[in-house]
């Protein structure tokens, strides 16, 4: 026997794929409209020298990170935020999961519609807060899922010298307790004790 | 098409079992080719950011889930494989889980067994943890553990004069880790092993019932050719063999199943003062439990914040007392109800889903045994003088009073209420045993209805290790290399290590 089921991918995916085929006339309809729209989103992202996202996941990432970090920084912090994850995401696109997160994160651009809103880029700060707080922050199923974008704004919002070390951090060279043994790094001079003892000697 | 590569041995992956067999073969003679799905990366290009670290050695930049997407599943993807990723934790197989192995047709006689790991702990050189390089927390966690009424133990690990930056988790960019990239794979290539990285295997060549070699894919540019080769060794972890066995279309009714892991997920706890447990291993001391383990892991801040709980401000307000925190994490063994398998996407468009899909639900026993392990890992921290303590429950609590530890098991009804719910030690999936039924690979590490392939990784265990797999699967490989090659492995000689490891330029290092 298992534990409770509560939301399954597969399903979703399925559901998801079921609506696309659906509204196959309607991207018929509106296929100039959105192919120009990514023609020059692709344009954009080459000026804009971004590695795996276009102009506007860049801006959702930065909208949502304001939202989800709630620390009231300067916009700037937003958008290297986002920055970040665009050239994280560039660490591992061979991966054939690759694609799932540029998917996600266009999801999370239209989600605030299906809550009556508009899209999360234009709509008020305080608003998309709003949507994060009752939507992301506490759902299960499909807004759960979404609320996994906070994992990647978390991982690119403190992958940051200077906030790490705001908080305290301290990497392994500006360190200096004199009772922990020598710092920085001393020289690997033996790879383990046996060995050295095989050896005869510390070369 | 580029031109076929011909050789003895084609070997994929690169980690703990692939490395094994690669060094051992490759030291007899035979013409050796390993093959490793990510990149390599070797110590001194590790760089210190955790981000970029992630998305270059973790698999999928470690957004490996199963079909429900409530439990991570994290695996190494560069040459070395998740050797490269772990802590450096070697533990020996547990007697008990042995013996259970042996009742289950996968019988790892003892002194042979014992030989294998005694040759695998000195090439990696296993030894206890330098207490120097203990992090503040290690001591605290020692004190509540005997405050509880259990007892805190120190690992043997495979460092060479770890430095004690925290970060193990991210390789070892001072090059202490002797791990399968800074060991078997450079020994193996000294006597002669072909290591080809970034190269992708769709499927086994079978011809005439005999496994041929592998189709590969060069991911760098999508160029395809083949791997000729008299024996296949598959040691691409519990997710990947299974993956390429169902994707070749061998033992279908076998391969995948049985999938079992470690799970669990981390406990974070605020000390009155700073504690700066960043400084020092992340992993220093473990507890055992009745039927758990709870082993101390400090993260740096990225991967701290990433498995804090809680949102917003108050997130950001924890994560300002980053000098007073740490955390420690639980592993739960699981029953073997997992499953890998290729879902209906990559039927309907392959391109987009050519992975294999893990489908997993904590069973019920399992997942009672994962709430009382994360409620004494609460009372352990408070026993150890913590302020207050974050158990990872979906509803984000503070527990500040041993009686509040009993409110925990009551918000984990299922695995959707862990925060950061997952697993490093996925087992299983081409599981050994001597019941054809049931089993993918015969207890001579050979997969069913095909000759010369063999299987030699984390996924013939019939059943979850318990403890930190490493050191198994380098064993189990050692011991593969008996039906693979036909001949005792002998132990490496340490003229064979030492030039490697003499020549490695760790980065940071000021001499």
């Amino acid at each position: 026997m298992t534990s409770e089921r509560s939301f399954s991918i597969d399903f979703f995916v399925a559901k998801a794929a079921a609506m696309i085929v659906a509204a196959t006339p309607l991207w018929i309809a509106t296929s100039p409209l959105w192919i120009a729209f990514v023609r020059r989103q692709r344009r954009l992202a080459v000026t804009q020298g971004l590695r795996s996202l276009m102009p506007v996941q860049i801006r959702t990432l930065a909208r949502y990170a304001e939202a989800m970090m709630g620390t009231g920084e300067p916009q700037e912090v937003w958008d290297r935020v986002a920055l970040r994850i665009d050239r994280f995401l560039a660490t591992h696109r061979t991966s054939p999961r690759a694609w799932r997160v540029p998917m996600m994160i266009l999801a999370l651009e239209i989600a605030p519609i299906f809550t009556g809103r508009l899209p999360a880029s234009w709509i008020s700060r305080r608003s998309l807060r709003c949507f994060v707080i009752t939507r992301l922050s506490t759902a299960t199923g499909v807004w759960g899922r979404l609320a996994i974008t906070r994992q990647l704004i978390r991982m690119a919002y403190y992958d940051d010298p200077v906030l790490q070390a705001r908080i305290g951090y301290l990497p392994l060279e500006c360190r200096s307790n004199p009772a922990r043994g020598p710092r920085p790094t001393p020289k690997l001079s033996l790879p383990t004790e046996s060995h050295a003892r095989l050896v005869g000697a510390n070369f | 098409m580029r031109p076929d590569i011909e050789t003895d041995i084609l070997v994929i992956g690169s980690g703990a079992g692939g490395g094994v067999v690669a060094y051992h073969l490759a030291r007899r003679g035979e013409r050796v080719v390993v093959l490793e799905r990510g990149p390599r990366v070797e110590s001194a290009d590790m760089g210190s950011s955790e981000m970029r670290s992630i998305g270059t050695l973790y698999k999928d930049g470690g957004s490996q889930t199963n079909t429900d997407g409530d439990m991570f599943v994290l695996q190494g993807s560069c040459v070395g494989g998740s050797t490269v990723l772990t802590n450096g934790v070697c533990f020996r197989l547990p007697e008990d889980v042995r013996r259970a192995w042996a009742n289950q047709g996968f019988e790892m006689p003892p002194e042979p067994f014992a030989r294998s790991f005694a040759r695998v702990e000195r090439a990696i050189g296993v030894e206890p943890l330098d207490p120097r390089r203990l992090n503040s927390a290690a001591e605290l966690m020692r004190r509540g553990a005997l405050a509880w009424g259990g007892e805190a133990h120190g690992f043997a690990k495979n460092f060479a004069q770890c430095v004690g930056c925290g970060a193990c988790n991210l390789g070892c960019r001072y090059g202490r880790k002797l791990d399968s990239l800074t060991t078997w794979i450079p020994m193996a290539e000294a006597h002669g092993a072909l290591v080809l990285a970034l190269c992708s295997v769709d499927r086994i060549l079978v011809e005439k019932g005999r496994a041929a070699g592998g189709e590969v894919r060069d991911l760098r540019d999508g160029t395809r050719f083949r791997v000729r080769a008299r024996r296949t060794v598959l040691a691409a972890g519990a997710v990947g063999t299974p993956e390429i066995l169902l994707k070749s279309g061998l033992a279908p009714e076998t391969a995948g199943r049985r999938t079992s892991f470690n799970v669990g997920s981390l406990v974070a706890a605020e000390f009155a003062d700073d504690i700066d447990a960043f400084e020092g291993d992340q992993m220093g001391v473990h507890i055992a439990g009745d039927g758990w383990l709870a082993e101390q892991d400090h993260n740096p801040p990225t991967a701290f914040a990433m498995t804090l709980p809680g949102w917003y401000d108050r997130h950001a307000s924890d994560m300002n007392r980053y000098r007073r925190l740490t955390a420690a994490g639980v592993l739960v063994p699981t029953q073997d109800t997992g499953q890998v398998f290729l879902g209906i996407g990559r039927r309907l468009m392959p391109r987009l889903f050519d992975h294999a899909e893990i489908k997993f639900r904590l069973p019920r026993a399992d997942l009672s045994k994962l709430a009382e392990a994360l409620t004494a890992l609460c009372r352990i921290f408070l026993a150890a003088g913590a302020v207050r303590v974050l158990p990872p429950t979906g509803r984000a609590i503070e527990v500040r009073r041993m009686e509040d530890c009993d409110r925990i098991a009551g918000l984990i009804r299922s695995q959707a209420d862990v925060t950061g719910f997952g697993s490093a030690h996925p087992m299983g999936g081409a599981v050994a045993g001597d019941d054809p039924r049931r089993t993918t690979v015969d207890p001579s590490f050979a997969v069913r209805g095909v000759v010369d392939l063999f299987v030699a990784d984390a996924s013939v265990f019939p059943a979850s290790t318990r403890v930190n797999p490493q050191l198994t699967v380098m064993a189990v490989a050692d011991a593969a290399v008996r039906s693979i090659g036909g001949f005792e492995p002998e132990p490496v000689p340490v003229e064979d290590l030492v030039p490697i490891l003499r020549s490695r330029t760790p980065a940071g290092v000021r001499t």
